[in-house]
């Protein structure tokens, strides 16, 4: 594995997931539709094709050449799909999460702070 | 999508995006862009959805996105580039010896031609720093003399009056006359250059103020003076409302100091050390006069045409003209400000030095030379360098290196080293070399690179050339090689070898040629010190009489004095000026000195009487029409001296040679003598006394003799000067001249050798296995040291023989600019100048020979 190695960002991290919850349909558009719909983030596209390109290098995505359409003037789209990698990536990282979170200890109040 | 296509985007991103984006990418990028637009079109409108296209395009703008030519390298490129400066560095430190030598020297080529650059620069850019210079100028005016016309920078005095009054568009003017007045500062009397000006001097011209009022010269009895004038008179104290007595024609006037100004800087032409409202030598002049000249600056109002105001002010001079016969005013002519200081000795009467040639073409010379120096000792030794590295070359090119990469290796190689060395060689100038010019020099130069774009301009371009020049050759030629002759070994560096040797040759020539310039230059100042100025200048006073009431009294007090031999009144004293005129011996004619002088003058100085015989105080013709003259003077008339009469006429008189001396310096040798005649005038016109001393100490004699003369008149201001020293301000500056060339012939001594030791250096470490194997087989240290020697012995005998035969024409040339009279270049100067170049390329070489003596032959047999 090159470039940073097995590091994943926060950034990453959330569009793998989105690549992954829209299975079929994953491309940089609808992607970003996707983000803005679920967590109410607004990236522009050039953002997104980074960081798209990035996890491919990274091994967690494949991509292809799909369909054209009438919207976008019958100009194909990159399809990416998530990969055994990128799965086992996101799996380790819920994994981390959970036993991080699951160590907060139970009971307490916390304060508001201000 | 109610209506689709009818709204397209804006067509000039789209062609942006076309223009940029790799042909690879282009296809899913614009597809994205275009549903983004759609999608945003139903959402927020045309014009949301126009703005955020454009948006989206340019930031699509990205390195990665963006087309290139080469072929998907992106990862490497920046990894080969990061190497070169990798390996550059560590090739910089493996041969740190040659590097730190021409980094060294370029940077110190380069901070001499700074210094120079500023210098010139500074003499040509005077009276910048006025704020209204480009509306600001001197009146001057074109009139007619006897023979053709001539210009002048003074303007009479009531015509300035008259333009102030008719001619429309002047803001403001000032008058600008300069006095040595006499001062008195709390009883100490001095004289003072005074600057006389109208209330406006400081209005139009811009000086910064210290402290007081900048409007003090509108309050005719305060003036204003500068930092310098202020520590001179009052000490630690700024003197502000402090008095000073001013004497302004006969007239002691006192006066307050209302303001102070920090002193001016050599780039302005105009004075401010003492500033006097005009008034007051309006009124001392009047009393004599009814008009005279002055120099006049006017200041027009903004807009206002140049040609305009000439003419208004032409339309006066009619007028004027009338009244005026004797030089009448043909036209004006305003002179700017800026250049004011570089015409000024087109005019009689301008304010300003103007440029002057020699020295400016001798420094050009100087800072070229090292340049040239400094330059091609870094091409030869980057050179050298290069040829340590032929097997890096040759396995590159084996692993698969393009010869492209090779190229800019060398260059980006080249380019770092070169830049450090312009870089360290700016900083060398500002913190060492300019601070010291300054001191030497007086000038107040200052590197302010960072406004100036043409210095900036010439870094680049040195920066280019000796990137490109020193490394093309390498990059070129040495990735030119196949890489299996390389590693054989059989590749030739014959060619790099006799460019090599080029250029050490030529930087051996341009070194001895410095060499002979400062041998000769030294050798020329002690020729003329010593040379024999045809008279006996020696134990000899010049008292000056400060009135003719003081003559019989100060003769008496000096013939009763027992130190004093002889004393001799004069008018004028050899030394003390010059006087051109025109002599005619029928039709001949020509310029000669003509010294009015006392009857015994000629005689005590110690003129040495070649024919005739010198005044005689009992014949009273001698005074009328007689001459004492030099050869030289009847040299140019075409005569020859008869003891009957030699007659020549001078104007309306007729002059009787009644004796010839031997060629006399009348002025110091930087003059060519030409012809020269005194003429007896009568007692009543001694203005000088010149008096024989017993044998002592002259200095301490003329002390006791000024004091106790000074004693005597004590209201009155003179001095007592010596013979001997009349010179010594000429000798002074041809010190300066002797150590410049000093100094040059020093630091091209210094780049040269270390060109030397670079190249020898280099050379010794690519045949150390061959030294090694001689020592073993039992080569003794002087034969090793004689085979290192002998490679350069065709450079020396080129060096020498080029050399010697430029720098006779070169430097015989600008002796004969500098100086008058100066010893030829002999065998001998030549002799000196190659010695020093030998002597110190020997020692230069020889710390190599010593090096290679002591090594031990196994080690170098040993590596690889």
């Amino acid at each position: 594995m090159k470039g940073k190695g097995n590091y994943i960002g926060e950034l990453e991290e959330l569009v793998l997931l989105l690549v992954g919850i829209l299975h079929d349909d994953a491309y940089a558009v609808s992607v970003l539709k996707e983000m803005k719909d679920q967590t109410g983030r607004e990236l522009n596209i050039s953002a997104i094709h980074a960081v798209l390109n990035r996890l491919e290098e990274k091994g967690w995505l494949s991509s292809g050449m799909g369909g054209a359409t009438d919207e976008r003037g019958g100009r194909r789209k990159r399809f990416y799909q998530l990969t055994a990698a990128g799965k086992a990536m996101l799996d380790e990282v819920k994994g981390q999460r959970d036993q991080l979170y699951n160590q907060l200890p139970a009971g307490l109040t916390y304060s508001l702070s201000i | 999508m109610s209506k689709p296509f009818k709204n397209s985007p804006p067509k000039w991103a789209d062609r942006f995006l076309m223009f940029f984006c790799n042909p690879r990418l282009l296809e899913q990028l614009q597809g994205d862009v275009y549903e983004l637009f759609y999608w945003r079109l139903e959402e927020k409108g045309y014009k949301k959805a126009k703005r955020s296209f454009v948006w989206d395009v340019i930031r699509l703008f990205r390195w990665s996105n963006i087309k290139r030519k080469s072929k998907p390298q992106k990862t490497n490129n920046m990894g080969i580039i990061k190497n070169y400066f990798k390996v550059g560095l560590r090739n910089l430190w493996k041969q740190r010896l040659p590097s730190t030598i021409n980094v060294l020297g370029l940077s110190i080529a380069l901070a001499c031609s700074i210094v120079a650059f500023k210098f010139i620069e500074e003499s040509y850019n005077k009276d910048f720093m006025h704020v209204h210079k480009d509306d600001t100028f001197l009146v001057t005016h074109w009139e007619e003399l006897e023979s053709n016309t001539g210009r002048n920078g003074k303007t009479d005095n009531q015509l300035t009056r008259e333009i102030i009054e008719s001619v429309p568009g002047i803001e403001k003017t000032t008058r600008y006359h300069y006095y040595n007045a006499g001062t008195k500062v709390n009883g100490r009397e001095t004289t003072t250059f005074s600057l006389f000006v109208d209330e406006d001097y400081l209005d139009i011209f811009t000086f910064q103020l210290v402290a007081g009022n900048i409007n003090a010269l509108s309050q005719p009895d305060q003036i204003v003076i500068s930092e310098d004038a202020a520590q001179r008179f009052f000490g630690q104290s700024l003197g502000l409302d402090e008095e000073i007595e001013l004497k302004i024609g006969n007239e002691w006037k006192v006066f307050t100091v209302g303001a102070v100004l920090k002193s001016r800087t050599r780039s302005s032409s105009l004075q401010n050390y003492l500033l006097v409202n005009y008034i007051h030598m309006d009124q001392a002049l009047k009393r004599t006069r009814e008009t005279w000249d002055v120099n006049f600056f006017i200041q027009r109002q903004k807009g206002v045409d140049e040609q305009q105001l000439v003419t208004a002010m032409n339309e006066l001079l009619p007028l004027h003209n009338k009244d005026n016969d004797v030089n009448p005013y043909t036209y004006f002519e305003l002179e700017p400000l800026p250049t004011m200081a570089r015409h000024s000795n087109e005019m009689m009467g301008g304010i300003g030095t103007a440029p002057q040639k020699a020295p400016n073409l001798l420094l050009i010379a100087i800072a070229g030379f090292m340049f040239i120096l400094a330059t091609f000792n870094y091409i030869n030794i980057s050179l050298a360098m290069v040829m340590k590295r032929f097997k890096e070359i040759g396995i590159r090119k084996v692993v698969g290196g393009q010869r492209r990469q090779l190229i800019s290796q060398f260059l980006i190689e080249n380019f770092l080293l070169c830049a450090f060395s312009l870089f360290l060689g700016v900083l060398l100038s500002g913190s060492i070399l300019l601070p010291a010019f300054n001191e030497i020099s007086g000038a107040s130069l200052k590197l302010d690179i960072l406004q100036h774009q043409n210095f900036w301009l010439f870094l680049l371009l040195v920066l280019g050339f000796i990137t490109l020049v020193s490394g093309i050759y390498p990059a070129l030629v040495a990735s030119a090689y196949r890489p299996t002759n390389i590693l054989n070994r059989t590749a030739s560096t014959k060619t790099n070898k006799g460019l090599s040797a080029f250029f050490l040759s030529f930087q051996m020539v341009l070194a001895l040629i410095t060499i002979v310039a400062a041998v000769m230059f030294v050798h020329t100042n002690r020729v003329n010190e010593a040379r024999d100025w045809g008279y006996d200048q020696y134990n000899k006073l010049m008292v000056n009489i400060p009135d003719s009431v003081f003559q019989e009294p100060f003769r008496d007090f000096l013939e009763a004095d027992p130190n004093v031999l002889k004393v001799a009144g004069t008018k004028s004293y050899v030394g003390r000026e010059l006087n051109g005129v025109q002599f005619k011996n029928g039709e001949k004619a020509t310029y000669a000195e003509l010294f009015n002088v006392g009857v015994n003058y000629p005689q005590l100085l110690g003129l040495r009487l070649k024919e005739g015989r010198f005044f005689d105080e009992n014949l009273d013709s001698d005074l009328e029409n007689a001459l004492v003259v030099n050869e030289s003077f009847l040299d140019a008339l075409s005569l020859t001296f008869d003891p009957d009469g030699t007659f020549i006429d001078q104007d309306s008189l007729s002059y009787r040679v009644v004796g010839v001396v031997e060629d006399y310096f009348y002025w110091a040798p930087d003059m060519k003598i030409r012809g020269a005649a005194m003429r007896a005038v009568p007692s009543s016109e001694y203005g000088f006394y010149l008096v024989e001393m017993r044998e002592g100490n002259i200095l301490a004699q003329r002390d006791i003799i000024q004091k106790q003369l000074r004693d005597m008149a004590d209201e009155e201001m003179f001095g007592v000067s010596i013979q001997s020293q009349i010179f010594d301000g000429h000798f002074e500056d041809a010190k300066g001249i002797r150590n410049v060339m000093l100094f040059t012939a020093i630091i091209a001594i210094i780049i040269a050798s270390m060109g030397l030791y670079g190249l020898v250096n280099i050379n010794i470490s690519n045949h150390i296995k061959s030294y090694g194997i001689r020592k073993v087989l039992g080569a003794s240290g002087f034969e090793l040291g004689t085979s290192i020697l002998k490679k350069y012995r065709y450079v020396f005998l080129f060096a020498i023989l080029i050399g010697c035969s430029v720098s006779v024409l070169l430097i015989g040339g600008l002796l004969g600019n500098i100086y008058a009279y100066y010893p030829k270049i002999g065998f001998g100067p030549l002799a000196i100048s190659v010695m020093i170049l030998l002597g110190v390329s020997y020692l230069t070489i020889n710390m190599h020979i010593q090096k290679v003596r002591k090594i031990n032959p196994a080690e170098t047999l040993r590596t690889e």
